[in-house]
C-alpha cells in the first residue's frame, strides 16, 4: 500500500470511528462542546502517531505473548509525557485536557492502530497511518462537536451563534443534545450517511 | 518465532526502565515550570474573583504583581481568631484540602482581602468540595459586608466536560454576583434550581438557575459552599458586629 492510501485512507474510506466503530466511548463523552473535541483529537493523533513509530521501530523484537502488556506501556508513557509537556507549556490547554487523559490511554484506535498496523509494518508508514487515523477519528469528533454546540448550547467555541432575536420568538436550546444520547443519534446519522455514500456494507 | 521466558523477562525490564527513566526525567525537569503555573493559576483565580482582573489574557508576571500590589492574606482559626503563622509557610500554602483531616482546634483557615488604602473593599475564601467525579476547587469573594457576593471561580475540576465543567464557565459563575449568603442570622448556601428562580420568589436573593445535565455538579457546588463558609462563620460573625458598631458609631457623630 503507497503512503500516500495509508495516510489518506483512515480519513474517509476506513474511518475508525464510523467504519471501525473504535473510540466510540470518548467520542460521546467529550463532544458536548466544540473546544475539548478539537483538544482531544489533536492529543489523540499525536499519541498514535508517535506510538506507532515508537512500536514499529521496536516490532522485530517485541515477544509475541507480551506485545499487548510492552503496547500498553508505550502508550501509557506517550499519554503521561504529553500531559507533563501540556502542564509546563500549555498550562490553559492541560486544564481543558486533564480529565480525559485517561480516556486516551483506554482509547481503543491507539492500541487497534498499534495491533493492526505498526507491529508489521515500517517506522515512517506507522507515523502516516498514526496521523490518519488520528485526523479521521478528529473530524468525527468536531464534526459531533460542533453540532452539539450550535444546538445544545446556541454558542460556537464560547462565541454566540444563533442570533437573540430566534430566541426572543421561542427557539429554544435542544436539550437532547447536551446528552449522551444526542451523541449517539448523530453519530448514528454520520455512519448511516457515510454508508450510503461510500456503499459500504459489514462482511458477513 | 517463539523466544524464551528469560529473553521475555529482559525485554520487558528493559522497556519498563527505559519507560520509567523517561517519565521520571520529564517529571523531575518540568516539575519548577509546573509549580509556577499551579502558583499563578491560583493566584489570578483569587484576583478574578475579587474582580482585579476578568478574562483577558495578562502575563504571569503581571499576574504576581497585581497579587503583591493588592492582595493580603492571613489565615484564622476555628474560633474565628487571627493566628500567625510559624516562620518559612505562607498563607499561600496551606493546603485547604488538608486542614479538613486535622483536629478542628488546629485548622487553619486562609482569607484573602483585597485592600483599597485603609479600607478591606473584598474577603475571599478558598472552597473545595466533591462534584459527581472529581473535586472542585476555587475562591469565593464576598463584598466587605460579608454577605453579598462579589464573585466566584472553579479553577480545577475533573467534572464531565461540556456539562458539570461548565462550573468554570463565566456565564455560570456570573449568576452568582450579587446574591447573599447570610438569612436572616443563618449563613445559607446558594441554591441551585432547575429553572432560572421566578422574579417574585422569596428566596431570590439565595437562588441561581443551574447546568442542563449536570445536576449532581449542582448539588456538589451547593454543598461546598455551605461547608466552607461554615468555618469561617465565627470570624464572619466578629467582623460583621464591628461593622455594625462601626455604623452606629458614625450615625451618632
Amino acid at each position: 500500500m503507497s503512503n500516500k492510501k495509508t495516510f489518506f485512507e483512515p480519513i474517509v474510506h476506513n474511518n475508525p470511528v464510523t467504519i471501525q466503530i473504535l473510540g466510540i466511548c470518548s467520542a460521546l463523552a467529550v463532544t458536548t462542546q466544540l473546544k475539548p473535541s478539537l483538544v482531544m483529537g489533536i492529543a489523540v493523533t499525536i499519541i498514535i502517531a508517535l506510538s506507532n513509530l515508537v512500536v514499529s521501530l521496536i516490532r522485530s523484537f517485541i515477544p509475541k505473548n507480551i506485545r499487548i502488556i510492552v503496547e500498553m506501556t508505550v502508550i501509557a508513557t506517550m499519554v503521561i509525557l504529553v500531559d507533563q509537556i501540556l502542564r509546563a507549556y500549555l498550562f490553559d490547554v492541560s486544564k481543558q485536557l486533564s480529565v480525559f487523559v485517561g480516556l486516551i490511554i483506554t482509547n481503543c484506535i491507539v492500541l487497534g492502530r498499534l495491533e493492526g498496523f505498526a507491529l508489521t509494518n515500517k517506522p515512517v508508514p506507522s507515523i502516516l497511518d498514526g496521523f490518519g487515523n488520528g485526523i479521521g477519528y478528529s473530524l468525527i469528533l468536531v464534526a459531533v462537536g460542533a453540532t452539539r454546540e450550535i444546538f445544545g448550547a446556541g454558542t460556537l467555541l464560547g462565541f454566540q451563534v444563533i442570533p437573540q432575536s430566534l430566541y426572543d420568538v421561542g427557539y429554544v436550546n435542544n436539550g437532547l443534545m447536551v446528552l449522551a444520547p444526542g451523541a449517539f443519534f448523530l453519530l448514528g446519522l454520520i455512519v448511516w450517511l457515510q454508508r450510503a455514500v461510500t456503499g459500504h456494507y459489514e462482511e458477513e | 518465532m517463539r523466544r524464551s521466558n528469560l529473553y521475555t523477562f529482559f525485554f520487558i525490564t528493559v522497556v519498563t526502565i527505559i519507560c520509567a527513566g523517561l517519565l521520571s526525567t520529564a517529571a523531575y525537569l518540568l516539575k519548577e515550570k509546573q509549580q509556577v503555573n499551579v502558583e499563578v493559576d491560583m493566584k489570578k483565580n483569587i484576583l478574578k474573583a475579587v474582580k482585579l482582573i476578568g478574562n483577558e489574557k495578562i502575563s504571569q508576571q503581571e499576574v504576581l504583581d497585581s497579587y503583591n500590589n493588592n492582595i493580603e492574606s492571613y489565615v484564622v482559626d476555628n474560633l474565628g481568631e487571627i493566628i500567625e503563622l510559624s516562620d518559612g509557610i505562607s498563607v499561600e500554602d496551606i493546603d485547604p484540602e488538608k486542614e479538613d483531616t486535622k483536629p478542628l482546634n488546629e485548622r487553619m483557615y486562609p482569607i484573602y482581602v483585597k485592600r483599597e488604602g485603609s479600607k478591606i473593599s473584598a474577603y475571599c475564601i478558598p472552597i473545595i468540595g466533591k462534584g459527581l467525579w472529581s473535586t472542585m476547587y476555587g475562591y469565593l469573594a464576598l463584598e466587605p459586608n460579608l454577605n453579598t457576593i462579589m464573585g466566584i471561580t472553579f479553577y480545577k475540576q475533573g467534572e464531565t466536560p461540556g456539562l458539570g465543567s461548565e462550573v468554570e464557565s463565566e456565564g455560570f459563575q456570573s449568576k452568582f454576583v450579587g446574591k447573599e449568603v447570610w438569612k436572616s442570622d443563618d449563613l445559607v448556601s446558594i441554591k441551585i434550581l432547575k429553572l432560572e428562580p421566578a422574579s417574585d420568589s422569596p428566596n431570590i436573593k439565595h437562588e441561581i438557575a443551574g447546568i442542563s445535565g449536570a445536576t449532581k455538579t449542582c448539588e456538589g457546588v451547593m454543598d461546598l459552599l455551605l461547608k466552607d463558609l461554615l468555618k469561617y462563620e465565627k470570624y464572619f460573625r466578629k467582623i460583621r458586629n464591628e461593622n455594625v458598631i462601626e455604623e452606629v458609631v458614625t450615625d451618632v457623630k
